[in-house]
């Protein structure tokens, strides 16, 4: 049940900010100290920032967590999803970790029928005649009972509109992994956590009003590829669409919320659902855009286009 | 299966064990009685913490369960004893009970009405034990020393986040709690994680120091949210610090226009020291408020009503979250909003996440609110933006 950090190599992430900052410095007119003053200015992070620093920055020598160089980049009316997601060898690499990640000895691939062969992954919207059978065994595999009422026959297509599902396949169409989120607001959101709306409520709430958080509702994946796979979808959504500030995940399953514990997300709370007299953890995270852009791991993952992980990819 | 029954009454203790034969589907049981606190005690360390559930009467004619209860907690060798209380008291005691036994982190099966149901209690009790193997397993990962706090501290690696807090009459702002984030290059590191590092590392007025200048600093530059109250977090150790307090005063006095309030949290054990006590003057009288944090969380808070001169309340948020559903959470915060008014201070809700939990504070005539529902924190570099949508009615809380 380990969960790999990607072995990843500080030199790329290094080089991209470097050549962002010379950029921006040439760009603006700027000395070293020109950017120091300014950066001081700006933000009380820079309060003991030195010209010397800089130099190492932009040098490669050194870089400043992700946390600082957001602040950077936003000074100058940029984000780090910009910087990083256009720069070519950046993505590569990321997509390439992943894809490593699976090749790795001792990556016990616990799946029956699964051996680490390719896959290919479609988004369902409801309309898709699939929906209602990949949907029936997403909520299966969460086991959350707070989800079932949109698998009652009496839901309506409409009524689910606003979800999203994502599923993965190998060969012989057997499903290796999913992911199920919609967007909503925070409003909704907080109402849904603790209990004071279902989720029927919150989809249709989704519809009308202006969404501003993502909501992951599940995320599977039966190998750590397919898994970080399954993570990327959701986080290249929310790094692409700008009116989303936070992310936020409501699931029962035990194993994404070890996931999300081991890249050092604070959980939010924890609500027993009591369910056919056996009681059920809810785990809840929300975290704003700019923790999610700060978050290594997380930020890896939204730089990746979904078609760029598999040859074999479909339907996105 | 080892099954000690703690009970004065003899026929009780009869019917408990005829029920567990009865219900037991495990032949290999095994029972042991005791008729007070102290036999109990006795089989206990008899049987080497070899129990597999403890049932135990709260109310005996010559000693009471808390003392079992107690013994338990200190020795944590035993405090993995699965549990169940039983009791003829009132409900508002039994849960009380639980609440205690919950926060001594012992392992309750429940806490049971007179007469109880032994087959309820055993299957409750095999059912838990199964959980508890198994979220063992999967805490594991939480690790917490890969940060070099000392590094962090020196590199500054702090960023300030601010939650609004809310007249809950007139919707307006009254000010901003600052809320502290560290990061290292993996992401952002929360509270939870490096306050304990801090305290290992005897860091605590230090970090305090430095919040509260970068605070200040914060404060003073950033127009448009400088007439809004600053709510910062002490401790009572921090009190202790005379340089600190020198360092808050003297800043209080160059800025007058800033409105300072601290809120204190910590021991009745720190507080009462009568140089905690002096700093707290010191403090009043250069106008600089004083609101008491985490209130309810503590047992001795209301010893502390009586020695400080505080302006605020704060209830914390394990209270108000859930008093829509919670009735004694809801008893809490009435009863402590009531207090508050009658000693004319004024009162924070934190934790509001809902529009049902909002409007029972309102009626309860709580001051101020606080929580999700109004904004999570918010990063320094983005509060002037929120404060513009807040004030221009583009905000989720105030479309209503």
């Amino acid at each position: 049940m380990v969960y790999k950090i990607y072995s990843y190599q500080k030199a790329v992430i290094m080089r991209v900010f470097s050549s962002f900052l010379r950029k921006v410095r040439t760009e603006h007119d700027l000395s070293q100290e020109g950017l120091r003053a300014l950066l001081n200015e700006r933000s009380h992070s820079f309060d003991s920032l030195d010209t010397i620093s800089i130099s190492r920055w932009e040098r490669g020598i050194n870089t400043p967590s992700l946390t600082k160089q957001s602040e950077i980049a936003e000074i100058f009316d940029d984000d780090l999803f910009n910087i990083y997601s256009s720069n070519a060898d950046f993505v590569e690499e990321c997509s390439s970790f992943i894809q490593l990640s699976s090749c790795v000895k001792n990556d016990k691939v616990t799946h029956p029928y699964y051996k680490n062969e390719q896959y290919y992954t479609q988004s369902m919207l409801p309309e898709h005649a699939d929906f209602e059978s990949m949907l029936e065994l997403c909520l299966v595999y969460e086991g959350n009972p707070r989800l079932f009422p949109t698998r009652q026959k009496m839901t309506t297509t409409e009524s689910l509109k606003p979800l999203t599902l994502v599923s993965a396949f190998c060969s012989l169409n057997q499903l290796v992994g999913h992911c199920l989120f919609c967007k909503v607001t925070t409003k909704a959101l907080f109402e849904f956590m603790n209990s004071s709306i279902d989720i029927l409520e919150l989809l249709n709430i989704a519809k009308q009003d202006r969404a501003n958080v993502l909501v992951v509702l599940s995320s599977f994946g039966v190998s750590s590829q397919i898994d970080n796979h399954m993570m990327s979808v959701y986080l290249n959504q929310l790094a692409t669409d700008k009116a989303i500030e936070y992310l936020s995940f409501s699931t029962c399953d035990s194993k994404l919320k070890q996931k999300l514990m081991q890249m050092k997300i604070p959980m939010f709370k924890v609500k027993p659902i009591e369910h056919q007299s056996k009681i059920i953890q809810n785990y809840s995270f929300i975290m704003s855009r700019s923790e999610v852009m700060a978050n290594r791991n997380m930020l890896m993952l939204s730089v990746i286009p979904t078609r760029k992980i598999q040859p074999t990819n479909v339907g996105i | 299966m080892n099954i000690l029954i703690v009970d004065d009454q003899k026929f009780i203790r009869e019917a408990i064990k005829a029920d567990l034969v009865e219900t037991s589907v495990e032949h290999d049981l095994q029972m042991f009685e005791a008729e007070d606190a102290n036999q109990g005690i006795e089989t206990i360390v008899a049987t080497e913490g070899n129990i597999d559930l403890l049932i135990l009467d709260l109310k005996m004619n010559n000693s009471d369960g808390m003392e079992v209860i107690n013994f338990l907690s200190v020795h944590a060798c035993y405090s993995d004893i699965p549990l169940a209380v039983i009791s003829s008291s009132d409900q508002r005691t039994l849960e009380l009970v639980s609440s205690i036994v919950s926060s001594l982190k012992l392992n309750l099966v429940g806490v049971f009405e007179k007469p109880i149901n032994v087959g309820f209690i055993l299957a409750q009790a095999t059912r838990l034990q199964n959980q508890y193997g198994n979220e063992i397993d999967v805490n594991e990962s939480v690790n917490t020393s890969d940060y070099d706090i000392n590094k962090l501290l020196e590199d500054e690696q702090v960023l300030l986040c601010f939650q609004p807090q809310i007249n809950m009459k007139s919707k307006r702002i009254i000010g901003f709690e600052v809320l502290a984030r560290m990061y290292d290059e993996n992401g952002y590191i929360y509270p939870d994680t490096f306050l304990p590092l801090i305290d290992k590392a005897g860091l605590n007025v230090e970090f305090s120091m430095m919040i509260i200048a970068k605070a200040f600093k914060f404060w003073e530059n950033e127009t448009g949210v400088t007439n809004y109250r600053l709510s910062i977090n002490v401790t009572a150790e921090d009190l202790i610090c005379d340089s600190l307090i020198d360092y808050i005063i003297s800043y209080k006095k160059a800025h007058t226009h800033i409105n300072l309030i601290l809120e204190l949290t910590e021991s009745q054990k720190v507080i009462n020291q009568a140089c905690v006590l002096n700093s707290i003057a010191r403090l009043i009288i250069n106008d600089i408020g004083i609101s008491l944090d985490d209130f309810g969380k503590s047992y001795s808070t209301y010893e502390r009503l009586d020695t400080i001169p505080f302006n605020e309340i704060k209830i914390d948020r394990s209270f108000v979250c859930d008093i829509d559903t919670n009735k004694q959470h809801l008893l809490i915060v009435e009863s402590t909003i009531a207090l508050a008014k009658k000693m004319s201070v004024s009162v924070v809700a934190e934790g509001i996440e809902t529009e049902s939990v909002l409007n029972i504070l309102d009626e309860l005539g709580c001051d101020i609110g606080q929580g999700y529902l109004y904004s999570p924190p918010i990063e320094g570099r983005y509060l002037k933006a929120w404060v513009n949508r807040y004030v221009h009615k583009d905000t989720a809380i105030n479309e209503h």
